[in-house]
């Protein structure tokens, strides 16, 4: 029964298959198991019976073309990874072994996290093996083959010397994460400055150069690249695993209409798999050993789980994990328009700050705190130059000097230095909330661009005769401090650096669970253009309304 | 102590070569744009200025996100690596202010020289020298990708830290050191326009 592609296997995955199959045949699991191998007989016979000329399914096609294509993963280390010219991991293995099984020959297609199902759907690749979790979401478009193959929590690594422990420790940390995982809604929610990766060798190479203090993927990922005793020395000595959450199952997908044929076969095969222990044998193999292994492994190598019929009970069976976002109230309108995009302009793009109930509230949030930052801003800015103008003016040495160092080094600092010590400061003083830290943005970019507002009314000031009202003087220097109104709305998305859930941290984080970068992307550049440009026009009004009629001149 | 002013200052050369290619390649674009504008036909001109003012108007922390988010999605991050991109990404952020500043210099430079007033003309020397210290300072932003320039490193040095006095002490010694290199900068530049335009008095 068993047929292995030897050419393609290593010695020791051969002589672990070759041990397998022995106790296939001989050891009392093979009659626990025994519908299960009787009914993947039965399947292939049965498809091998009607011919080659009439082909109805994608078993069909596969058994006749001796060859059949999965989608795997090339760059996902110990599970898919290509060295060389060599396809190499724990997922690799197990297609090798899946198309022993079938008596045919694997064709490896690579895959990205982003395009994996629709290769499945558009017909490039008979299974999808690339470490895919199973979501009610991905149930509605592809079929999963139950029992799942393998399943991996996601953890959270950093370094050694940071004290972090749970979830709630991740506000404004920055964190590394995958693009479009959906893990990456619990971490939104626990306000971490999150950065994005579309792979994860990218991200690893992020935590290692300190673009991120934190990175989060999957466990199976994290203990090969970071963690784990086969992880570089360089990263294991400088980072461990902080902790976990939300084990998901991961599984192999076919086309829908492949479920009663393809799809069962795996299915059958996978259980047996487990049962004889061979997934845990090639986990061990690639250093990615979970107990999710050894729990299956005694799930299926129990009679129970199997069905006169070659079924499964469904008991033995884990379910889909819900993940994503729920749809939002606008989001039969929203999905219409995609479609009417799709149908008359073939753009294929996603709206989840709309069509999600999560990404719909962000996506408000963000620019209702962004249009209050960008007002804040610019008023602390105008209320900051007018300050530094009254001390330069006072009657106190002391208060004139200090007022001078001030307005020079806010002026000339670096502004996300500025924030770094505004929320320093605030964040000792006060709980550290959104609100803080939004006003702790507000006094920042205000202390900054006021102080370039106050050099020029100072300034001003000199060229106007002794004992000038203040208004002379903003009247004199109105371009300038219009100037330092329009870079203060220009700066204002600077305050996504301490974690003020503005506009550009909300977009971050709908765009790192729902992988839609474009649409995000251009809503934000287009938000920011339209602010900005409103702030110049308006600007422009209240300095032609301000500035002096032509022939005046300011008198004390 | 020693080891960490040698590290800022290396980070700090990070800032410079930012700042200088930022600024080569603005101004390359920036003298280019102000021919158009001063010299061109109404259409293209006006189409120019537009251009010019969307720049001007772009916040320059939101750019170097959708540049990081264009180039993660290309091979550059797979063949130089994840701090090569992002400081390609900075560099992209950051021409959207030099080449709208070199632009609108170059358009007075060329407007002096056109009525024949070199000296005022010559105040493009200076100016540049603006631009180059407001974008070396600009490129700070790169912290918030990661890149190791001089704020990333006194951000990673606080962090070692144990108490928040420490690091707050940290950060305002480094704001005003660069308080102080802005404001030295900003002094030679206006001695600089002041003797230009004194030699210049004659053709005023």
């Amino acid at each position: 029964m068993v047929t292995f592609n030897i050419m393609a296997l290593t010695f020791w995955n051969c002589l672990t298959m070759f041990v397998v199959s022995l106790l296939m045949t001989v050891s009392p699991l093979a009659v626990a198991q025994a519908p299960a191998t009787h009914a993947i007989q039965d399947l292939l016979k049965k498809e091998r019976a009607i011919g080659c000329d009439n082909i109805q399914n994608t078993l069909q096609s596969v058994l006749c073309s001796g060859q059949i294509k999965i989608g795997v993963r090339t760059t996902y280390r110990a599970f898919g990874q290509k060295i060389g010219d060599e396809l190499v991991g724990f997922e690799i293995d197990y297609a090798k072994y899946i198309a022993a099984e079938l008596g045919v020959k694997a064709v490896f297609v690579p895959v990205t996290a982003a395009d994996r199902i629709r290769n499945l759907v558009d017909g490039k690749v008979d299974l999808v093996l690339a470490t895919m979790a199973h979501t009610p979401e991905r149930e509605a478009i592809v079929h999963f083959t139950r029992p799942h193959y393998y399943a991996s929590p996601t953890a959270v690594a950093g370094p050694k010397s940071r004290d972090i422990s749970s979830i709630a420790d991740l506000h404004n940390v920055s964190l590394c994460v995958p693009l479009g995982s959906y893990a990456n809604i619990e971490l939104t929610n626990a306000q971490a400055r999150i950065l994005m990766f579309d792979q994860p060798q990218k991200m690893f190479d992020a935590l290692r150069f300190g673009a991120c203090d934190l990175v989060a993927h999957d466990r199976s990922l994290i203990l090969v690249e970071v963690t784990g005793a086969s992880a570089p020395l360089s990263m294991r000595e400088r980072f461990e695993e902080k902790f976990s959450f939300n084990e998901i199952p991961w599984g192999m997908a076919v086309r829908h209409e492949d479920t009663s044929t393809l799809g069962r076969v795996i299915a059958l095969i996978t259980a047996q798999a487990h049962g004889f222990g061979l997934l845990q044998s090639i986990a061990d193999d690639h250093g990615v050993r979970t107990t999710f292994l050894d729990e299956q492994r005694e799930v299926w190598s129990n009679a129970d789980c199997y069905l006169a019929d070659g079924f499964f009970l469904s008991t033995c069976l884990i379910q889909a994990k819900a993940m994503g976002d729920k749809p939002s109230v606008i989001s039969l309108f929203f999905e219409r328009l995609q479609n009417w995009f799709r149908d008359n302009f073939d753009i294929k793009r996603q709206l989840p700050m709309f069509s999600g109930d999560q990404g719909l509230r962000l996506f408000v949030d963000g620019i209702i705190v962004s249009v209050f930052l960008v007002l804040g801003s610019i008023v602390s800015t105008i209320l900051f130059g007018l300050m530094f103008y009254r001390f330069s003016v006072s009657k106190w040495p002391l208060v004139r000097f200090c007022s001078h160092v001030i307005c020079s080094v806010s002026f000339n600092a670096p502004v996300i230095l500025l924030l770094m010590l505004t929320y320093l400061i605030v964040s000792s003083v006060f709980l550290y909330t959104a609100t803080v830290s939004v006003i702790a943005a507000i006094l920042a970019i205000g202390l900054n661009n006021g102080a370039a507002a106050g050099d020029s009314l100072v300034n001003a000031k000199k060229t106007l005769p002794t004992g000038c009202a203040m208004l002379d003087a903003v009247r004199v220097c109105v371009t300038q401090i219009r100037a330092c109104v329009i870079n203060a709305a220009k700066a204002s998305p600077v305050a996504a650096f301490i974690g003020t859930p503005e506009l550009l941290s909300t977009l971050t984080d709908i765009m790192s669970f729902s992988g839609e970068r474009v649409a995000a992307f251009t809503l934000l550049a287009l938000f920011y253009l339209i602010i900005v440009q409103l702030v110049i026009v308006l600007s422009d009004r209240a300095a032609q309304w301000l500035v002096l009629p032509p022939g005046k001149v300011p008198h004390a | 102590m020693l080891d960490h002013l040698f590290g800022f200052f290396q980070a700090l050369t990070v800032n410079f070569r930012l700042g200088l290619v930022a600024l080569l390649i603005g101004l390359v674009l920036g003298l280019l744009t102000a021919v158009i504008r001063c010299r061109a036909d109404g259409v293209s001109a006006r189409f120019i200025g537009f251009l010019i003012g969307v720049l001007r108007a772009f916040p320059v922390y939101v750019l170097m996100f959708v540049a990081a988010s264009l180039f993660s999605t290309m091979s550059l991050s797979n063949e130089y690596g994840a701090e090569f991109s992002a400081s390609i990404a900075v560099i992209v952020a950051l021409l959207a202010y030099t080449v709208s500043a070199c632009s609108d210099a170059c358009v007075t430079f060329l407007n002096f020289r056109a009525r024949g007033q070199l000296a005022q003309a010559w105040l493009l020397v200076p100016n540049v020298f603006q631009i180059f210290v407001v974008t070396v300072m600009a490129s700070s932003i790169g912290a918030a990708l990661g890149v190791q320039e001089a704020v990333t490193f006194t951000l990673s040095l606080a962090q070692t830290y144990e108490t928040r006095i420490e690091r707050i002490g940290l950060i305002i010694s480094v704001i005003v050191f660069f308080a102080v290199i802005l404001m030295s900068s900003k002094f030679l530049a206006a001695r600089a326009i002041h003797s230009i335009l004194r030699r210049g008095k004659p053709s005023l």
